[in-house]
């Protein structure tokens, strides 16, 4: 097929997806012009500012002349956890005195702590102020004063009652010692002469405030201020359980955000991300709640308390003594995702018709804010109802016990092998399609190294069968089955039999199945049970407990002794050498030495994560000088994060 | 025939100490030995009167109870006698001891429910002061029993050294031998009881401390030692060999079964925030087989494909309901979680991990459940290369032992060496209220050091080699008197082998049980029963009197900056001394929270030095250390050099001190700093000098030729130079200070004396950080005062006093944290003081008021102070 046919069969595969809505993929859009509200689907909202620009959401800001004490809600006390952020909180180092203290954060410069610091004969020295504002602000000036209207019986000013002499100390809310803050002190104030206590000082990002007094006399204060102008760090936008109302497969996820800076009072858009950043997280689920709500039970005999699943509703009308735990809902809901990059594929457990959202935003500069302006999923009806499947080695569907995975929900054992070992895998996979679903006719498997095709069986029994095409790439390994597609009438377990390695402990191979002759997005292989006469039910590989430890697991060569003379004949020397365990690009050197110990060619001197390689050597060395025969070592070097590991061989050069 | 004359001896034998004169000469008899009530015949006169046989009365006093008692000639005397004082003590065998008080008594009764009993009697604080000596010698062999509540005890650095060990100690000693014995029921050593008749304290489960140390001398010139210390739960309800020296439970920590097991997995070096515990995979083996149908519930953590990771502050929690799920496996023996009397968990882990493990039955006070620490990451791994299977067991800690040996070398030729190798190990057992065997686990740990010298007048050098790993520890859980241990509560529940007493008095530094009591020292200052040292600060209290001599009036303000003692005091960053960590405090001035082990826990490294005597005065050092935190793997190079010189003329003395090093530390060394007059305040190590070149230097130059005039002068200064990386986001740090005083005492009359004084105090400092406050400010003191002597130890004394204080950076129009405006302070005050003796003492009157001003810019700020104060002394 040239390229011009291929083409026009694409024209007319999308022709017929246009008339045909029930195979296209659909799109739900947050925000924007045409995107439901930020703000109706909103759960939680820490520092979210979705009133300044319609249709979008960004960090919160605040301007010079707005009291940030009074935007804040507030309850009297100590917290227990200071670390957390949460509501803000004032609380003192005198008895308890709950709302009569909230009068110095309520807005209201009329209410003060009144006569509570003005017993006579009372040493006021030591007074100790203390204000959570509950998150980091931008903050460059404060203000505390008492009542500045009013007098006393004998005519005296309530004004004339200020704190004379205090230190202000603040802590940024990042630096805690046994888990409570660390101030540093902002102003030693010997003398304060005036009723209406002013201090500017450097913007900065402020948490704690610390009001001890100094003075002896009586004093009370009215308010207390604090203002900045500029951006909060962090502001966090939780959605509630979303409903696309029916179950769905999901696609890429994206979005349009931008940096902004305050420049003399206007917000100027950043040609890149500045000192911003965003994080979203999607979990996906199954029913309307991720959580579990549990009732506690008293067994009336025993009187053995024990915990039964209630819903949410029936949980909220439970007295509070019967209140049990609340855990995430692990069978029916994903964990949240690791952060997604706008434009990836959602890599959640799919079909499923709910789904939540989790945006944090953070900004590491008081004048930068981001802005998100909408927000697109792409999602679609699934092929199937449900696809599982299970992976083991080939002569070994039932592997012995073994050590588990962690998040399994049944019984699974996995197949082990030594790391970088190329052995036989078995990828089962079955599938549960109703009457009014597609089907599907490929599957794609993910590996951690190169694989290599070695069959495709359907039916049951499983038997041969000849693929429609095959395509494999350095991680993955593509089986189009067209002839033979998988639909409610041809619903048939499928297994592929291909060769292949691993390099960590655990490795999932990932696969997914689509229909190539529709739009609809591809449906995720989920672990189970996909074939009776297989054990592991698990999509995971496993590493022996003899072959972790190795980082460098082989070197090898191939031939071990060449002839690079360019007769096409043995011209080069293939190094293939496997590193397992380490997850994150490590320096990996592969050098070549004569026998005197002198280097004479660097083959790789690069950083990469364990897997398995292969390097050329043509018999030259960096000068390009073709090395005199005889033998040389080759030395591989992995410089991991528990030392340095190092393995050598020996090649021969003849000509 | 050889019979015979065996019968002959011991008839003869038996013979002779049948003779109660004879047994009694040789030492077995005293005629007070217990002999139970004779028959007497005069007891058996046939009368129906009510028998009265004349016993203590009638032998004190010639009372019969049936006699007139008329006291008119002779007075009446009460009842009082030496000789009924005490009460007659017989030993094991029925020898009679004393007739007296039992001052202490620790014994163990086994097996029967509560045996263990310790009881110190009323004589034992009262008369002895809670310390009594119980000592012996021959020859050269000399041997002493100890018993008290605040002994000074100390077998090696790495074993046992407390300032307050309340326990026995039985020490020997020979021209070559030495040994000490050491047992103490830590669960509760006991307090003196307050009636002869009061029970001392009576435990069934109970946590004991026994230890040994013997030294051995080798040769003329060395020693080696040996040390074993055991702490361990003893139960008297079991036989004695039932007991174990590695602990058994407590019927607390037995009092159930296992039900649930949570792991919690975290980021061993949270502050990075990346590469925390990367969990794999796991599983649970009980009693030896696999139960893959107890499955985990997750709470936390992030997950990536086939791995949870706990990053930074998040944790991972694996709840193991065992309870609910257990099922019999195909190889089990047992048939309920009831039986179970071992769990090991397998994991397959990787990065810079932590694992902590709870259990239903590993609660706190309030039945909360509290997490104990199982294993570590070694080093800040982040790349999975150190990926692992882990296997270990679930127990609760039930002992410790710690096994040590030191080998010295005095003085051969000018080499001494001093060594350690120590291991520790900790005990824990698996609980099931069906058994009294329980599973036994252990974690081990290893710590030495060795250092030497050698003196080669004008050359010397020294090194020294360290490891003391995370595993290595000296303290143990102990009981209460329940049995229970909290195990989140060390205050109460933990005893320490090594204590933490950075300021080596007398008080440890940290708040345990058992220690510090008030008894134990007497008239204690601070009545520290069982408290913490409530003031630590290592080298600011030369005069040993527990008061910081940088507030040695114990006021709310420190010496240095108290109108007319500052002229004397100057501030602590004036100091000069090696800060070999780095973390820009001196070192002798260091107060951390640990205990006080030769070296820093959780360290491996060495440090060598060489020099030379250049002349008399002057001495040039030069060396290279280098340390690991093997938990975190963060590092610390450092190459150093030392000149030191010290002169001294008639009337003039100089001093000069620099300090080079080029640095290269990321290892945190946070302590707690005493801060006249706030107390402490914790400092966290700033790290300023991960790749730097550091400069310090100090001069001082008194000249004291002239009559009456003495002056004093003082620099010093550091220098941080950032290098590399560093210096992109650290500024170079400067600290220049000088202090400059004169003063001048002039007597006008024998009555009459003035002293003028000037002092001067100049700081320049460039922060590390931006963010700091620049300082230039230049403070001046002018003083003067009178004393006038009104009559012979009553004189008068008037002091003014002149602050001119400049901050010589510019104002900013918004002032910074920290910055202090130029203000003018003066200072009037007037005392009058009288000395007398009163009743023995020597009683001082303080009679006088002080008044102050500060002058600043915009206000000003005033303070008087009226007093009479008393003080009463046995010094003049």
């Amino acid at each position: 097929m040239n390229r011009g046919m291929a083409a026009r069969i694409a024209v007319l595969l999308c022709a017929s997806c246009a008339w045909a809505p029930w195979l296209a993929a659909d799109e739900w859009v947050l925000g924007g012009g045409g995107g439901l509200p930020w703000g109706d689907l909103v759960q939680v909202r820490a520092q979210i500012d979705d009133q300044s620009n319609p249709g979008a959401i960004q960090i919160r800001g605040f301007t010079p002349d707005e009291n940030i004490i009074t935007t804040l809600a507030w309850k009297y006390g100590k917290p227990n956890d200071l670390v957390s952020e949460g509501d803000a909180a004032l609380w003192d180092n005198t008895a308890a005195r709950n709302s009569i203290s909230l009068s110095i954060v309520d807005g209201d410069d009329t209410t003060s702590t009144a006569d509570l610091f003005k017993t006579a004969g009372v040493d006021q020295d030591g007074r100790t102020f203390f204000l959570d504002i509950g998150s980091r602000v931008p903050a460059d000036s404060l203000v505390f004063f008492p009542r500045q209207e009013g007098t006393y019986a004998n005519g005296k000013p309530f004004s004339d009652d200020f704190v004379r002499k205090h230190r202000i100390s603040v802590s940024d809310g990042l630096t805690y010692v046994n888990e409570q803050p660390l101030f540093t002190l902002l102003r030693d104030v010997p003398v304060n002469p005036n009723s209406v206590f002013t201090m500017k000082f450097p913007q900065q990002f402020i948490r704690f405030i610390q009001l001890r007094v100094g003075s002896r006399s009586p004093f009370e204060i009215a308010e207390f201020e604090l203002y900045g102008n500029g951006f909060v760090p962090r502001a966090t936008y939780r959605s509630q359980v979303i409903d696309l109302g029916e179950v769905s497969n999901y696609g890429t996820i994206s979005w349009a955000q931008r940096a902004l800076e305050l420049v003399e009072g206007e917000l100027i858009e950043l040609p890149d991300l500045g000192q911003t950043s965003v994080a979203v997280r999607m979990k996906t689920g199954q029913d309307d709640s991720p959580l579990v709500h549990f009732q506690k039970v008293v067994d009336n005999e025993t009187r053995a308390v024990s915990q039964v699943v209630v819903s949410e509703a029936d949980y909220n009308k439970l007295p509070s003594g019967e209140k049990g735990d609340i855990e995430d809902d692990a069978d029916n809901w994903s964990p949240w995702s690791l952060p997604l990059e706008s434009g990836q594929l959602i890599p959640l457990p799919s079909p499923r018709p709910y789904f939540q959202l989790q945006i944090i935003m953070e900004s590491q500069s008081v004048t930068q804010t981001v802005r998100i302006d909408s927000l697109r999923i792409e999602h679609s009806l699934p092929p199937a109802a449900a696809v599982v499947g299970e992976i083991s080695l080939a002569d070994e569907p039932n592997p012995p016990a073994d050590i588990g995975v962690i998040d399994k929900d049944d019984a699974v054992v996995l197949p082990s092998i030594d790391g970088g070992e190329e052995v036989l895998f078995a990828y089962d996979v079955r599938a549960i399609i109703n009457d009014n679903q597609n089907g599907f006719d490929a599957l794609r498997i993910d590996t951690p190294t190169p694989a290599h095709f070695v069959g495709l069986q359907m039916g049951d029994p499983l038997e041969p069968v000849e693929p429609d095409r095959v395509s494999a790439g350095d991680r993955s390994l593509e089986v189009i089955f067209t002839s033979n597609k998988i639909t409610f009438d041809n619903n048939v377990p499928l297994r592929v039999l291909f060769e292949g390695s691993t390099v960590v402990f655990g490795t999932i191979f990932t696969g997914t199945v689509w229909d190539t002759q529709s739009d609809i997005l591809g449906q995720p292989v989920l672990e189970g049970d996909a074939n009776f006469d297989v054990s592991t039910n698990s999509l995971r590989v496993a590493l022996t407990q003899q072959s972790v430890g190795e980082i460098v697991r082989a070197i090898e060569f191939n031939p071990s002794v060449f002839t690079p003379n360019g007769d096409g004949i043995n011209d080069h020397i293939a190094i293939k050498y496997t590193v397992i365990q380490i997850s994150e690009p490590k320096p990996i050197e592969v050098a070549i030495y004569d026998l005197a110990g002198r280097l004479v060619r660097v083959l790789a001197d690069r950083e990469q994560p364990g897997g398995i390689y292969t390097e050329m050597w043509d018999g030259r060395s960096d000068a390009d000088e073709a090395v005199p025969p005889g033998s040389y070592v080759v030395s591989l070097s992995v410089d991991s994060g528990i030392g340095n590991f190092r393995r050598v061989g020996v090649v021969g050069v003849a000509y | 025939m050889r019979c015979m004359l065996y019968a002959v001896v011991v008839t003869a034998g038996v013979a002779l100490l049948c003779d109660a004169a004879f047994a009694q000469r040789v030492g077995f008899l005293t005629g007070r030995e217990p002999r139970g009530v004779d028959v007497y015949e005069m007891a058996m006169t046939p009368a129906q009167r009510k028998w009265q046989y004349p016993q203590s009365l009638y032998h004190f006093y010639r009372w019969t109870g049936e006699e007139y008692s008329n006291y008119a000639r002779q007075n009446y005397e009460r009842y009082v006698s030496t000789e009924l004082e005490g009460f007659r003590t017989y030993d094991l065998y029925g020898n009679y001891i004393t007739r007296g008080f039992e001052v202490y008594n620790w014994s163990m009764d086994s097996p029967v429910t509560s045996g263990s009993t310790v009881r110190k009697g009323p004589k034992y604080s009262r008369w002895f002061q809670s310390l009594i000596v119980s000592s012996m010698s021959k020859g050269q062999f000399y041997s002493s029993m100890t018993i008290g509540e605040a002994l000074r005890t100390t077998l090696t650095p790495l074993t046992f050294s407390k300032p307050a060990f309340n326990g026995v100690q039985w020490d020997f000693a020979a021209d070559k031998y030495q040994m000490t014995l050491l047992a103490s029921r830590l669960a509760s050593p006991g307090s003196a009881v307050q009636f002869e008749n009061s029970l001392g304290q009576i435990l069934g489960d109970m946590t004991n401390l026994f230890g040994a140390h013997s030294k051995v001398q080798l040769g003329d010139f060395s020693k080696l030692g040996f040390t074993y210390l055991n702490i361990a739960n003893f139960s008297t309800g079991r036989k004695l060999g039932d007991n174990s020296l590695k602990g058994v439970l407590t019927e607390a920590q037995n009092g159930g079964n296992v039900e649930t097991i949570v792991l919690r997995l975290s980021d061993d070096s949270p502050e990075d925030g990346v590469g925390g515990a990367q969990l794999f995979a796991e599983r649970i083996i009980i009693n030896g087989v696999d139960h893959p149908e107890i499955v985990p519930s997750p709470r936390g953590g992030v997950r990536r494909a086939g791995v949870i990771e706990a990053n930074g502050a998040e944790t991972l929690e694996l709840t193991y309901n065992i309870a609910r799920d257990f099922r019999q496996q195909p190889d089990d023996e047992i048939t309920t979680f009831q039986e179970i009397s071992e769990i090991e968990f397998e994991l397959v882990i990787a990065n810079d991990y932590r694992i902590e493990i709870t259990s239903n039955l590993q609660v706190n006070a309030q039945g909360e459940p509290v997490f104990l620490e199982v294993e570590r990451a070694h080093g800040n791994v982040s790349d999975g290369s150190n990926q692992r299977f882990i296997r270990f067991e679930y127990g609760l800690p039930t002992g410790k032992d710690i096994i040590g040996f030191n080998f010295d070398i005095d003085d051969i030729k000018g080499f001494n060496m001093r060594s350690e190798l120590a291991f520790s190990r900790a005990f824990r057992r698996f609980p099931n209220q069906n058994f009294q065997d329980h599973a036994l686990a252990q974690d081990e740990g290893m710590a030495y050091y060795i250092t030497a010298s050698q003196d080669a007048y004008p050359f010397f050098a020294y090194g020294e080699f360290y490891r003391l790993e995370p595993e290595y520890r000296t303290n143990a859980f102990i009981s209460d008197a329940r049995g229970f241990i909290d195990y989140e509560h060390p205050e109460r529940y933990s005893f320490e082998a090594v204590d933490d007493n950075d300021d080596q008095d007398r008080f440890a530094d940290w708040k345990r049980l058992w220690q510090n009591g008030d008894n134990a020292f007497g008239e204690s200052p601070f009545g520290t029963g069982g408290q913490a040292d409530p003031q630590v600060f290592p080298g600011y209290d030369e005069n040993s009197d527990f008061i910081s001599d940088f507030n040695q009036n114990d006021n709310s303000q420190p010496d240095f900056a108290e109108p007319f003692l500052r002229y004397n005091v100057d501030p602590p960053e004036f100091l000069f001394g090696v800060d070999m960590n780095n973390n820009n405090v001196i070192d002798r001035f260091e107060n951390d929270t640990f205990a006080d082990y030769p070296y820093r826990h959780d360290r491996d490294g060495y440090n060598v030095y060489g020099g030379v005597y250049l002349t008399e005065a002057i001495k040039a050092t030069v060396g290279y250390s280098t340390a690991d935190e093997i938990s975190s793997k963060r590092s610390a190079q450092m190459s150093y050099a030392v000149v030191t010189g010290e002169w001294k003329w008639p009337g003039i003395e100089a001093r000069a001190f620099q300090y080079a090093r080029s640095v290269q530390d990321d290892i945190e060394d946070d302590v707690i700093q005493w801060v006249d007059p706030d107390g402490f305040r914790e400092t966290i190590d700033p790290l300023i000098a991960q790749d730097t070149f550091v400069w310090t230097g100090y001069l001082t130059f008194d000249y004291l030729r002239l009559k009456n005039l003495n002056i004093y002068n003082k620099v010093k200064y550091d220098w941080f130079s950032q290098r590399g990386e560093q210096a992109e986001v650290k500024d170079n740090r400067l600290f220049f200070g000088a202090i400059n005083k004169v003063d001048y005492p002039l007597p006008i009359t024998d009555n009459l004396s003035f002293w003028p004084r000037y002092k001067s105090v100049y700081r320049k400092i460039n922060p590390t950080f931006s963010t700091d406050l620049d300082i230039t400010e230049w403070s001046q003191f002018y003083m003067l005062t009178s004393k006038y002597f009104l009559l012979p130890g009553t004189f008068i004394e008037y002091g003014v006093e002149l602050n001119l204080f400049r901050n010589l950076e510019e104002r900013p129009e918004i002032l910074p944290p920290g910055y202090v405006d130029d203000f003018t302070g003066s200072v009037l005050a007037l005392q009058l003081s009288n000395r007398s003796a009163y009743l023995g003492y020597s009683l001082t009157m303080n009679t006088g008021f002080r008044w102050e001003r500060r002058a600043f810019a915009e206000a000003t700020e005033t303070n008087s102070l009226l007093f009479i104060r008393v003080f009463a002394g046995l010094q003049d």
